[in-house]
This record gives structure tokens, C-alpha cells and sequence, in this order.
């Protein structure tokens, strides 16, 4: 059953509308996967010897987490006119339409919700993706490209909120413990007191 | 990209996400497509975050793994059973399997994944 078929008024205009733009972007060749593909050969990737490594709060027993931005993504931040703002994909939202089979939930939430726990409903949804699709940036820095990536990537709760304690940083690789034979047990405060830094 | 509408009968066929990752030591990504970062969860263990999002999280996940010769057994990649794959990202684990060791979660040389699937 399609969901349009749930869907009354405004909400099936809306459901209908994200499905044409994207068809259109598509067509039109500005999709933002588009945009990706043309600079293959054109962008060269650039290696960064920069990582984030975090602990999740909501997740206090899982070991720390180290976050490796892509060489390939990097390149195209420096090249710009590929990727859109950071601002564009917070801002995607999603029209879900979760259905039991007999009657449809439609909600807007937004980029980082829908990361986190959009998966575990049931139905169907489609994303408003059209700020990314229409909108490029100018050219980054390695440090503005990698801070893209850390904030598009890491969840906003791990470095957007303060604590009393430090949850998220971003070092270089070689300050990473050599040995991964104790990997499962790596905790952040550790990282940071091996640098001289208070945890 | 001069003509774009010549696009239009590929993409639905093509991978719309690929990663060469090479998952020992501090992760780094030999090659990619589509992909803004990776994080490593633990021992064998990893994420992958798009660029480009997917329509929804039901997309299609392949992955293989490169062997190591000295062993005799089979590594393998399989999509985490406890957090599936949603519309940004996905986590796998990679593992070792032989005659006397029963998947058990190793770091790989090389993981090798795409992803097929309807594109935000």
C-alpha cells in the first residue's frame, strides 16, 4: 500500500513534493551525489593525520571512539562548490510515515534524531534533502573541513553540550596509544593524561 | 558531467556509497566514494558515515574482507545486529572464523564495503 494512500491533504503534497525535487535534482544534474561523482577525478584526496576521539555519553560503558575523516571528503571540502553547509544537514528533515497497517504517523524530525533513531521504526519515509542539493560552499581549510566533518558525523550531544568532564577532542593520530591490545578498554581521559592534558 | 541527463540510466544501477578501509592500527580509508568519515568502535568494530544520505535506511550493505595467509580460517564482515544501518550510516564487525575459533572479532587490512540503494 502506498503511503499517499494514508496520507490526506498537505501531508501527501509534501510527501509527493520531496519525491519530484528529488527526481528534479537528479535531472538536472545539481543532486548532491552529482556533485560528489563529477569531482572524482578532479579532487585529489588529502591526508590528515587528525582525529576526533569521543566516549558517548549515552553509552558510558562502551569504549572510546575514534573518528577518522575521509582523505576523499577532506579534498572536497578544500575544493568547495561540492558539499553543502554543515547548517544544510542539520537541517534536513524527514516526513516519516510509520505504519501498522492500518493507520500512518507522519512526523518531521530532524538530521541528528533521525540518525540516531529514525532505524528501529517500521514504515516508510522519504528525506527533505533540497537545502543540500541546492546549496555548495566556497572552498575550506584542512581545519574548517575537518571540524565539517566532526560536527556532520559526531552526534552534537557528545561535543555541543559541557560537562564536567571532556567527552570529545580532536588529536593527532600518533597521540593514539601504539598498542590495540587492550582497544576494548581505551577511555578518553586516558588519551588525554598520556598528553599532559588535565581529563 | 556535460551532459547530465546521461546520468540518469546509471544511477539507479550504481553504488552509491563504496569504502577500502583499512581497519588495523588508526583506521584510514585506502579509497572511497560518498563517504565522510569513519570511526572505530573497538576491535573489529567500525562505523561509516555517508555524505550523501539514503532515502531510507533500507539500502543494501555488501562487504568482504582481505584474508590473512598465514592463518587458515576466513574473515568476515557482518552488518551489526544491534544497530542497524540508518539512513547516514552504518556499523559493522569484522571477524575470524576457522576449525577451532568461533567468529571472533579481529581487525582487518583491508574491509571492503558498498552500498546500493535510493539516494536522498
Amino acid at each position: 500500500m502506498s503511503p499517499t494512500e494514508f496520507l490526506t491533504g498537505a501531508q501527501a503534497t509534501t510527501y509527493l513534493q520531496y519525491r519530484e525535487d528529488r527526481a528534479r535534482a537528479l535531472e538536472s544534474g545539481t543532486h548532491y551525489w552529482q556533485r560528489i561523482a563529477a569531482s572524482r577525478e578532479k579532487v585529489q584526496p588529502v591526508n590528515c593525520e587528525y582525529v576526533g576521539v569521543w566516549e558517548d555519553p549515552l553509552s558510558p560503558d562502551q569504549p572510546l571512539k575514534v573518528t577518522s575523516p575521509s582523505g576523499r571528503c577532506l579534498g572536497e571540502l578544500m575544493a568547495g562548490g561540492i558539499h553543502p553547509s554543515i547548517e544544510a544537514h542539520w537541517g534536513a528533515q524527514v516526513l516519516l510515515v510509520s505504519q501498522d497497517g492500518r493507520h500512518a504517523v507522519v512526523e518531521q524530525i530532524d538530521a541528528p534524531k533521525m540518525r540516531r533513531e529514525l532505524a528501529p521504526l517500521v514504515g516508510e519515509w522519504v528525506v527533505d534533502y533540497r537545502r543540500c542539493h541546492a546549496e555548495t560552499m566556497g572552498p575550506l581549510t584542512l581545519t574548517q573541513a575537518v571540524e565539517w566533518v566532526m560536527k556532520k558525523d559526531v552526534p552534537n550531544y557528545v561535543w555541543g553540550v559541557k560537562r564536567n568532564r571532556p567527552y570529545f577532542a580532536i588529536i593527532r593520530r600518533d597521540q593514539l596509544p601504539k598498542s590495540r591490545a587492550f582497544r576494548k578498554c581505551w577511555r578518553l581521559r586516558d588519551v588525554l593524561q598520556q598528553m599532559g592534558m588535565a581529563a | 558531467m556535460a551532459n547530465s541527463a546521461k546520468w540518469l540510466p546509471t544511477v539507479e544501477g550504481t553504488a552509491k556509497a563504496w569504502s577500502n578501509l583499512d581497519g588495523v592500527g588508526t583506521i584510514a580509508a585506502a579509497d572511497d566514494f560518498n563517504v565522510a568519515s569513519y570511526t572505530d568502535s573497538g576491535t573489529g568494530n567500525y562505523g561509516v558515515t555517508v555524505a550523501n544520505d539514503f532515502a531510507s535506511g533500507n539500502y543494501a550493505i555488501n562487504g568482504t574482507a582481505q584474508n590473512n595467509s598465514s592463518s587458515s580460517g576466513s574473515r568476515n564482515i557482518e552488518v551489526n545486529e544491534d544497530t542497524v544501518p540508518t539512513t547516514g550510516a552504518y556499523n559493522f564487525y569484522s571477524s575470524f572464523v576457522n576449525a577451532t575459533t568461533n567468529n571472533t572479532r579481529v581487525d582487518v587490512a583491508a574491509a571492503y564495503t558498498s552500498c546500493f540503494g535510493d539516494l536522498a
